[in-house]
């Protein structure tokens, strides 16, 4: 009897020291830390590569036949992009060395026929894996700004980041099918600045010749009461049951979980905010935070193929690494961009885990066909703003000016009443101006 | 008293006339053209790009010639137009083919620029290729041997 007593008690301070240890695991999160239910980023539903093969796409793409004749692609960019990731991942793939070069080197195999692809600073990591490559030559390099792709007398491929050039050598010389069509046909010519008056800038601005047609797009709201209660159940998941809801005046949803440790906020004209300050404790990996990020927003029922990755910036959370990972929505495969910040698509991930979130979600509404435009060209919008630009840079004249110019995109901006404007964004002297794209007029400036 | 009168009035109207004349100078020191800066070019390309710069207000006449009978006297086209703020211009131009004069004016308040760019559009049709590349055989009669 006393026997079985002790056996008793035995397993009862068996059970209770599993149970301590078990609790302590709970409490100070050592589940995830010691990796035990295996939450790699590939357990989310959403694969890797998959996801960064949608959202990786150029925000230019330049094509050089040699001797002046340039042009930009401005509708149909990621056909060409997708010919040229081709070429990029088998040289990836083969290669064993990446060489440091000269910027005249690269201006060299850039004025010859050529493809390049301009990005706002893609990681190579979140490259080489959007080609299923596990590692690759590139991975150190954080900021890619451009990538040329020579198409004649040279097997290479060159990597431009904001800080050094690098060359990759191709089996051979790289051949697209779809710029040796282009080649053939009638495209809107580009000149460099330099070419056309002498001027420091190396800039590209389409002449006068075939117009450019570049549609509005007015949007409605994505988000009504229903989306939200669906967003706040897949995002909050099993915690939604014990979550609270207050609908603000204005019909703005507002979620929140654990006395606020957890909000997320759904506004009526489609912006949405989330904050969790239940962080996770792995550290972060900018393939991890991508993932992260991109799933998240899966969540918010925004399709991935509208995006553009924009940037992967390391930054700290409360002395915790982390990652703010920006995307950009896009339209006939320009970017919009808006006068406020907070509607850009912006995660904070900690770990694997989003810590905050804020974004639009608007959904484009078919051209009307008679307000069809052809937009005017960055000369005449700077013709239009010239005597406020003159006075602020005490220039003299417009080769002055032009000298100033540091970078020319056609893009969407999207205005207050949340319609997406064909504009100019036109770099002078380091400040952003948003040109209106039809009259000229300034419809941002000092953008980040 | 009469004839001096006469003499100063014709005096005041023939300096009245002449003026603009005497003050759009002609100064060949400065261009207008930035591009394209060589004066003599050939190219496959069927248009170019004419670049240049002046003053706002400036009016620019650009008038392009073909060859008629071994001169340049064969007016294609003309284009006129103003400069405005910036002072300078892009214009993109058709060429025809064989070769091209192009004369670019520019008639400011005190000035008047002329600056002239021969281009040749070689349009890449050579002879000796065309005769080679035409296939003589289905024009070959063939006799049929018993």
């Amino acid at each position: 009897m006393t026997t079985h007593k002790e056996n008793i008690k035995s397993a009862l301070l068996i059970s209770m020291i599993l149970m301590s240890v078990a609790l302590i695991f709970l409490k100070f999160d050592f589940v995830q830390l010691f990796n035990l239910y295996q939450t790699s980023p590939y357990s989310y539903a959403l694969s890797l590569e998959e996801a960064l093969q949608s959202t990786i796409r150029p925000k230019e793409v330049i094509i050089r036949f040699g001797g002046n004749n340039n042009t930009k692609i401005i509708s149909g960019s990621q056909r060409y992009y997708n010919q040229t990731r081709n070429a990029l991942k088998q040289a990836l793939s083969g290669a064993v060395s990446i060489k440091e070069v000269t910027e005249e080197m690269y201006l060299k195999s850039q004025s010859s026929k050529s493809l390049e692809l301009g990005f706002t600073a893609l990681n190579g990591k979140l490259l080489s894996r959007s080609f299923f490559l596990e590692t690759s030559l590139i991975d150190n390099i954080s900021d890619i700004k451009s990538i040329l792709v020579p198409l004649i007398d040279e097997s290479a491929i060159y990597i431009k980041s904001s800080e050094k050039i690098y060359r990759l050598e191709t089996a051979s010389i790289v051949s697209l099918d779809t710029v040796d069509s282009l080649e053939n046909s009638k495209y809107v010519k580009y000149y460099s600045l330099s070419y056309l008056f002498g001027s420091e800038s190396l800039e590209l601005v389409p002449s006068d010749g075939p117009d450019i047609n570049v549609q509005t797009y007015d949007t409605i709201s994505s988000m009504d009461s229903q989306s939200a209660e669906e967003i706040s159940r897949d995002v909050l998941k099993e915690r939604y049951d014990f979550a609270n809801r207050i609908v603000e005046t204005d019909g703005s949803n507002i979620y929140t979980y654990n006395y606020g440790q957890e909000v997320l906020k759904i506004s009526p004209n489609g912006y949405i905010e989330y904050l969790n300050e239940e962080f996770s404790s792995k550290d972060a990996s900018v393939e991890q935070s991508s993932l992260a990020a991109m799933d998240f927003m899966q969540k918010m029922g925004i399709d991935l193929k509208t995006l553009a990755f924009e940037k992967s910036i390391p930054i700290k959370i409360q002395g915790r690494n982390a990652y703010r990972v920006i995307f950009s929505n896009t339209a006939d495969d320009l970017r919009i961009i808006s006068s406020n910040e907070k509607y850009d698509l912006s995660a904070v991930v900690v770990g694997d885990k989003i810590y905050s979130f804020t974004g639009i979600k608007r959904t484009m509404l078919p051209y009307d066909l008679s307000r069809n435009k052809n937009i005017i060209t960055p000369f005449e919008a700077l013709e239009t703003e010239y005597s406020s630009l003159s006075r602020t840079y005490a220039v003299k004249s417009g080769v002055e000016l032009f000298d100033k110019i540091g970078d020319i995109e056609l893009l969407y901006f999207m205005d207050l009443n949340y319609a997406y404007i064909p504009c100019w964004k036109i770099i002078i002297a380091d400040k952003v101006y948003i040109f209106n794209g039809y009259t000229g007029e300034i419809m941002s400036y000092g953008l980040g | 008293m009469k004839k001096i009168t006469a003499i100063i009035a014709m005096f005041i109207i023939i300096f009245s006339f002449s003026g603009p004349a005497y003050a759009a100078t002609i100064k060949s020191d400065q261009a207008i053209l930035t591009a394209p800066k060589s004066e003599r070019m050939t190219t496959k390309n069927s248009s170019v790009v004419l670049a240049g710069k002046g003053s706002e207000d400036d009016r620019v006449t650009i008038e392009i010639y073909t060859k008629k009978n071994s001169t340049f006297s064969d007016l294609q086209q003309e284009i006129r137009f103003q400069l405005i703020n910036m002072g300078t211009f892009t214009k993109e131009i058709d060429l025809y083919p064989g070769e091209n004069k192009i004369v670019v004016s520019l008639k400011g308040k005190d000035i008047f620029l002329t600056e002239t760019r021969y281009i040749t559009l070689d349009s890449g049709i050579n002879l000796a290729d065309l005769i080679k590349d035409l296939s003589f055989k289905d024009s070959v009669i063939r006799i049929n041997t018993p």
